[in-house]
């Protein structure tokens, strides 16, 4: 019943979808039938709405008459974790990027489109064809309302990894959100391509809706480092898994147009921005492909469901409409009559979209390189997070030096001179840090710039703050010191990296870094389904204590698989992280990790920094559109305000 | 092509060239000893090519074969056809089961076993989000 339900409303979604981008082609082409247009993508959103809805009903309400709930609910998972397996396992997860493909759809189709309403009409046509595909894809070759072969009386649950943080009820959809949103900007941007004329106000929109996707998506990235941080018991935050990767691309391809397209001339750099809007969908395109097919396990895996060649196929079609669009109408760069000297800021908005884009290039490359390996020699290989981190590293730090420099310049205007005189203070302040850290902590040469120049960028952010009457560049520096908070949280996080993995008796202690834990007792508990064995520690800090920790391994019968869930005591100087590894019969001997990892919560902090930049950005933005400075002519600044 | 009329991009240009060679040194330099060959142990039982290099062996633990020596472990790795004995620093996690899938990296020994530096267990070939190699441990 819900099942037939639930594929009813795929039905009606595809068809509804059908509908939407045959409608807003018709609004696009004659500027008629806006209304209908809009309904119609109000019904592809209820469709949607209806798919997700019945499955979680049958979720809640432990339907195992359906294979997706056999598979993935089960009857003594907590009521949070069976809602949040709607997106724990592929076929749901699907539901969830069309749910935020139709709502970013109908919020597109809101009003009238503004100033440029042919612009946003086309927009709606690309944004319809990517719904028709998830669609279909999801009712072809992934419906998860499809009947199991045995009904069981009760089901595995989700992946157990999956169900021991509450940020799982977060950061798939959130990741989700800020990666689907970015469809807009490639609607706008084909449309631009497909329009040809040499009006750039949609730059405007397509910048806004970046934005907030970018925001999300940055949320969504630190989530997801944090709870891989938190919940996988590695001791690490960032394994350069496929997953995470696919994530990351887009998101340094959006920060490039971001910055782009804050171009004094935005006329300047619409070819810039065409360039980018459409890579970071492409590379969104991508990276569903790589981590929704299979392909990353093997070449030969993918063509198991019709899932992989049909995502790949998509992305094929859609990078041949880009460059055949790109090929007839070129590239216009139109800064001919006025181009920016070299040291403005217009000119460093170029430079840091052509760093970033080499950081997207190296983690690409990395990310593909076991594919093509396996396609051109049948090799199979895997790629480490060592290669990762040494040839992104570098880049990284450029961009943060370039990011530093930057935010000091002037629109325009000022010389070489007065530029230099400005990063005297700043630099200063980096030289500074990067004494005193060598001194006393004697890093590696790495760890010691990014030091330095986190305090370069944040010794900046301050003067400007303070020295600009222009209140409104304000976002954009609250976005550059979380990025050199971030820095530092990394760059201190790796500095000392110590951590022992040990065997204890019970009253047996291990110390890493001055932290000392004790190990108490070790407690076996069994629930309904999982059994849970505890250690208790103590942990000590020169004499003074910590506190108790309680790290746990978890094991589930049913999927016959042991997790571990770390116990992290967080401290404004860092974080003690305690792994239970394994415990002994007899409840008397334990394997703990114990790690100190100074200074790593910056890394989350300044995620939310970064985060909140942008959307004091989007909100700043909107205030000043309804004054009347805001509503200027058409050259005016993308984003207004800046350093004098 | 009235559009390439004037280059006034140079610098630009130029420092896209710089980033452009940068990325190409950074990623050939970068992939040198990083890239871990994946292999089952059919593959290394067929030829001997992979001893000595840095691979990757995926398989399931054959049950019953896990034994605690002292600081090494030792259990057989078997893809049906093949088996290969894995020596591995260190007491395994709990996460770590017989009857599993298991995946670990090292280097293949001339004696035909493999010295493990990382043993990861394989949960399953479910979407993980945002996962890492699950249940990593520490080398």
């Amino acid at each position: 019943m819900i099942a037939a339900l639930g594929t009813l409303a795929l039905v009606a979604g595809l068809a509804a979808a059908i509908a939407w981008t045959v409608l807003w082609l018709v609004v696009a082409l004659t500027d008629e039938g806006l209304r209908t247009a809009r309904v119609v993508t109000g019904i592809a959103l209820a469709a949607a709405v209806g798919a997700c809805g019945a499955l979680e009903w049958a979720l809640v309400g432990h339907d195992f008459t359906i294979d997706y709930v056999a598979q993935n609910g089960g009857r003594a998972v907590p009521l949070y974790f069976t809602v949040t397996s709607l997106w724990s396992a592929l076929d749901g997860s699907l539901l969830l990027w069309l749910l935020i493909l139709a709502v970013v759809g109908v919020l597109l189709a809101r009003g009238s489109g503004g100033d440029c309403p042919r612009h946003r009409a086309w927009a709606m046509v690309t944004t319809g064809v990517v719904a028709v595909f998830f669609f279909s894809l999801v009712y072809f070759a992934a419906n998860p309302f499809e009947p199991a072969e045995v009904v069981p009386i009760d089901g595995p649950g989700p992946n157990p990894l999956l169900r021991e943080h509450p940020a799982m009820g977060l950061h798939p959809p959130l990741l989700y959100a800020g990666y689907v949103a970015l469809v807009v900007p490639f609607g706008y941007a084909l449309a631009a391509l497909l329009l040809g004329s040499d009006d750039d106000r949609w730059l405007v929109p397509a910048r806004r809706w970046t934005l907030g996707a970018w925001s999300v998506l940055t949320v969504g990235i630190t989530l997801g480092a944090w709870w891989s941080y938190a919940v996988l018991g590695w001791g690490g935050y960032w394994a350069w898994d496929p997953v995470e990767n696919a994530a990351l691309l887009p998101w340094l391809t959006a920060t490039a147009a971001l910055h782009v397209t804050m171009s004094r001339r935005r006329s300047g750099v619409a070819g810039w921005a065409l360039g980018l809007f459409t890579t970071t969908f492409i590379l969104v395109l991508v990276g569903t492909f790589l981590t929704r097919s299979g392909a990353v396990e093997s070449v030969h895996s993918f063509t198991e469901s019709p899932l992989g060649p049909m995502l790949l196929g998509f992305v094929v079609l859609t990078v041949a409409v880009v460059v055949g669009l790109l090929s007839m109408r070129g590239f216009h760069n139109r800064f001919a009559d006025d181009p920016p000297r070299w040291w403005s800021r217009d000119a460093g908005f170029l430079y840091h979209a052509i760093l970033l884009l080499g950081v997207a290039a190296v983690v690409l490359t990395g990310t593909i390189y076991p594919l093509i390996s396996e396609l051109l020699s049948g090799v199979r290989t895997s790629v480490g997070a060592d290669y990762y981190n040494r040839a992104t590293v570098p880049l990284l730090l450029a961009v943060l030096l370039l990011m530093g420099v930057a935010q000091l310049t002037a629109r325009d205007g000022t010389g070489p001179r007065q530029l230099a005189r400005r990063c005297v203070l700043p630099a200063a302040a980096g030289l500074v840090v990067i004494i005193a850290v060598g001194f006393v902590y004697r890093p590696n040469p790495m760890v010691l710039t990014a030091f330095g120049v986190a305090a370069f960028v944040l010794a900046g952010v301050a003067t400007v703050w303070f020295s600009a009457p222009h209140r409104r560049s304000r976002p954009g520096l609250i976005a550059h010191a979380g990025a050199a908070i971030v820095a530092i949280g990394i760059a201190a996080s790796s500095m000392a990296g110590s951590a022992t993995l040990t065997q204890l008796r019970i009253g047996q202690d291990v110390t890493v870094a001055g932290v000392s834990a004790r190990l108490t007792a070790i407690e076996r508990h069994t629930d309904p389904d999982r059994m849970t064995v505890t250690a208790r520690l103590t942990l000590e800090r020169d004499g003074r204590s910590l506190g108790t920790v309680s790290p746990v391994l978890h094991y589930y019968p049913r999927r016959d698989t042991t997790v571990g869930a770390p116990a992290i005591r967080s401290r404004p100087a860092g974080d003690v992280y305690v792994t239970l590894t394994r415990a002994d019969e007899g409840n008397s001997e334990a394997s703990v990790r114990l790690a100190v990892n100074p200074l790593i919560s910056l890394i989350w902090f300044g995620g939310a920094v970064i985060a909140a930049g942008g959307l004091v950005s989007l909100v700043s933005r909107r205030r000043a559109a309804h004054s009347p400075i805001g509503a200027q002519a058409a050259d005016a600044p993308l984003v207004a305000g800046a350093p004098p | 092509m009235s559009r390439f009329r004037r280059r006034p991009r140079g610098p630009v240009i130029v420092l896209g060239v710089v980033v452009a060679t940068a990325v190409a040194l950074l990623v050939t330099a970068g992939l040198q000893d990083t890239i871990r060959y994946y292999r089952t142990p059919s593959e290394v039982a067929q030829s001997s090519a992979s001893v000595g290099q840095s691979v990757r062996l995926g398989g399931r633990v054959v049950p019953g074969t896990v034994r605690h020596d002292g600081p090494v472990t030792e259990f057989t790795l078997g893809d049906g056809d093949s088996t290969l004995v894995v020596l591995a620093p260190g007491a395994l996690p709990d996460t770590f089961r017989e009857g599993q899938d298991a995946v670990v990296e090292g280097i293949l020994q001339p004696d035909g076993t493999f010295r493990a530096d990382t043993v990861a267990v394989k949960h399953s070939n479910e979407y993980r989000a945002a996962t890492p190699a699950s249940g990593r441990t520490p080398p």
